[in-house]
């Protein structure tokens, strides 16, 4: 296993978290130190969801760190942005965190005062695919899903670029949003910490704002037209 | 008199079944239900439009309507902004007026009838429940998908629609005529995805 110097994951209790772990795992790579954030602990003990090909959502995130033997601290809390998590992050020797909260939340500007890199992967190609639920619309508008991996920073999906890629549309029988989708960007950061065990720093370049467009929570109608196109592909 | 729209068919579309305007739609996390979602979405409108006919000229019973000196600052932006729209303008100020008002009513899921200068800020106090703010915003959203094909435009204009009907029984005539003409051009634009 490779120990990714200098880096630490913070993960929430989510199938995103399970499927980055997972992903690690099997890439033979591993930040420093685990730090899980969640309300109720309880939550940590148990997988919530079914095994399938690309995520083992039956396997908890507390399962697949013990097996493997990889450092990990539970802080009882769910607010990324509460005192708590703030006064450990600050208190840790490394720089860089890898970040999978739970939806909704936006790291408030406090956190970027603590000298650390935050890296987030957003489940669209940056900068045609900002904002909310963009997996779906990326399925319309372009038949594929992406994600690309950045250094976060004030603004809403606006920081250096990492990483980015693009994947086919998934099998119809396949949830997006807590299978796929979390596959995808658990993919590309993958590919983002790969590069960094080889180069021993994060490549990135400024994003572009030429070509920025913002998505908003995807109606429910829309939803459904690319759930419908993703089953049409499949049986074409 | 113009009968009720018929509750019970249009409440399989959970989307319009309550004043919008008080309760918000979240739009988060729908489940996918398959066709019959779909099928219950599209009974909303046709249901809509077969009591209630278009407005022949949408742009000329907009100008009339925003020549009465009630009419809210924000009402007289959007109709500026439909008027280029409509007569095929597009650049840099278009994109930023019709993206701005987009992404007001998108965080809010309301459009208040005055903004703070230079932002998309409710001045304090303002009202929200102007029917002809959303009825422009609507229209003009229209012309953004179809001169751009971005899907936003087309999500946004779900949502005000939704808004729209979830006050159907308090419209007025005139009110419901134009909304059965942006409603008509919704659906053009869901056919052409569908």
């Amino acid at each position: 296993m490779v120990i990714l110097k200098d880096v630490v994951l913070l993960a929430a209790a989510s199938a995103r978290s399970q499927a980055y772990v997972q992903a690690m795992i099997k890439a033979n790579l591993m930040p420093e130190k685990c730090i899980l954030f969640v309300g109720n602990t309880e939550l940590l003990e148990v997988g919530g969801g079914k095994n399938n090909a690309y995520v083992n959502l039956s396997e908890s995130l507390v399962d697949s760190l013990e097996l493997y033997e990889t450092p990990y601290e539970i802080i009882e809390e769910e607010n990324i942005n509460s005192d708590k998590i703030a006064n450990v992050l600050r208190n840790l020797p490394q720089s860089y965190v890898v970040y999978s909260g739970y939806g909704g939340y936006i790291l408030k500007p406090h956190l970027f005062q603590l000298g650390k890199k935050y890296i987030h992967v957003h489940a669209g190609l940056l900068p045609q695919y900002r904002g909310s639920t963009t997996a779906y619309y990326s399925i319309l508008q372009d038949n594929c899903i992406g994600a690309t991996s950045i250094f976060l920073n004030e603004k809403i999906d606006e920081g250096d670029i990492l990483y980015q890629g693009t994947y086919p549309l998934p099998s119809s029988t396949i949830d997006i949003d807590y299978v796929y989708e979390p596959w995808v960007r658990s993919q590309v950061l993958i590919k983002t910490l790969k590069q960094y065990a080889e180069n021993g720093f994060f490549l990135n370049e400024k994003q572009k704002s030429d070509g920025a467009e913002t998505y908003y929570i995807i109606h429910p109608v829309l939803k459904h037209l690319a759930l419908w196109k993703v089953e049409q592909l499949n049986y074409a | 008199m113009r009968e009720e729209l018929d509750m019970g068919q249009m409440s399989n579309y959970e989307y319009i079944t309550e004043n919008n305007l008080e309760n918000r739609q979240k739009y988060m996390y729908s489940h996918y239900r398959g066709l019959d979602f779909l099928q219950s979405y599209l009974h909303s409108r046709r249901e809509f439009l077969r009591q209630n006919e278009g407005v022949s000229d949408l742009q000329s019973t907009f100008e009339r309507m925003g020549k009465d000196k009630e009419v809210s600052n924000t009402s007289k932006r959007l109709l500026g902004l439909y008027k280029h729209l409509s007569a095929g303008k597009w650049t840099q100020w278009e994109k930023s007026e019709l993206d701005g008002f987009l992404k007001a009513f998108e965080v809010r899921k309301r459009l208040y009838n005055d903004y703070v200068l230079g932002t998309f800020r409710p001045v304090d106090d303002t009202e929200y429940k102007d029917v002809l703010n959303y009825l422009l915003l609507a229209a003009a959203l229209v012309y953004g998908d179809t001169s751009q094909g971005n899907l936003k435009y087309f999500n946004c204009l779900l949502k005000i629609n939704d808004t729209l009907l979830s006050l159907r029984n308090d419209l007025t005539i005139e009110e419901k005529k134009i909304l059965a003409t942006i409603i008509t051009d919704e659906l053009c634009i869901y056919e052409r995805l569908a």
